[in-house]
């Protein structure tokens, strides 16, 4: 499943909205199934921040381990964002 | 127009007074996450347009993000009497200025690491190690990102909490400036 981060906003940076966003797709987007891959689609996001990549990000990855991809992740507020995440052994 | 210097000496004074309500301006005031959540946003939209700010806009927004929502993460309820942030930049001169009457850092992390003395030491963790105040949450990533992405791109931020200050550049160093306040500033130039 392919899940475009642009439709919960473009500029994402609070963890609120971070949690607002997961607690949405948890309920209406992200299959039952944890076994299914995932694909996170950044492409239109123009600001990310951990706060935000924590509270969704982090929790995909935990409910899909392993079975979590990236794809369009050239902005540099993406990338700095998933390499902080991954630091912290988030990801 | 406030010039460089009067905004971030408002934010001293603002840190310095007895109290600080009625002292802020509407527009330069964020007394909810809300309000500082669109402000944030504007200001992004602002950099975006600027021809030499398009690159590093994003970074710029997301280290913002960071600082400004720590203020709000850390201080919700425990506010000593104004809450929210003071909020101001202005991008012709490449600067911006966040900073709350919240509790500090080193109070903020004594309660993980009761080992902490100063907020010196406090600031130092802060931005180099996982740890966070809000304890059993797992959070902690924020300063270490500001720290990462301003050495990486060659920002600057300046960040005092009470008694303690550190300038980071191309790395973490203490700072010689010994104004005291009590809650958070930072200024962060572009």
């Amino acid at each position: 499943m392919r899940i475009e981060i642009k439709k919960f906003g473009d500029i994402l940076t609070s963890r609120p909205a971070g949690k607002e966003a997961y607690l949405s797709a948890r309920a209406y987007i992200l299959p039952k199934e944890s076994s299914e891959e995932i694909i996170l689609d950044f492409e239109g996001v123009k600001v990310l921040s951990p706060s935000w990549g924590d509270e969704f990000i982090t929790k995909i990855e935990q409910d899909f381990s392993g079975k979590v991809s990236f794809e369009h992740t050239d902005n540099i507020s993406v990338k700095a964002t998933l390499d902080i995440l991954k630091q912290s052994s988030a990801l | 127009m406030e010039t460089h210097d009067q905004k971030i000496q408002k934010a001293f004074d603002w840190l310095s007074k007895e109290n600080g309500e009625n002292f802020l301006t509407s527009n330069e005031h964020c007394p909810t996450r809300d309000i500082f959540q669109a402000r944030l946003d504007r200001m992004s939209r602002e950099m975006e347009s600027v021809e030499s700010l398009r690159d590093i806009f994003p970074l710029v927004s997301a280290i913002t993000g960071e600082i400004g929502n720590n203020s709000f993460d850390h201080n919700l309820g425990n506010w000593r009497d104004e809450k929210g942030v003071y909020f101001s930049y202005d991008l012709d001169q490449r600067f911006i200025v966040l900073a709350d009457r919240g509790q500090g850092v080193l109070a903020t992390l004594k309660r993980v690491k009761p080992e902490l003395q100063t907020e010196q030491e406090a600031i130092k963790v802060a931005f180099t190690e996982i740890v966070s105040g809000r304890a059993p949450e797992s959070r902690g990533n924020g300063l270490k990102f500001v720290e990462s992405s301003v050495r990486k791109y060659g920002l600057k931020v300046y960040f005092y909490s009470g008694d303690g200050m550190v300038v980071v550049n191309n790395g973490l160093h203490e700072g010689d400036d010994t104004r005291s306040l009590r809650g958070v500033l930072a200024i962060l130039e572009v």
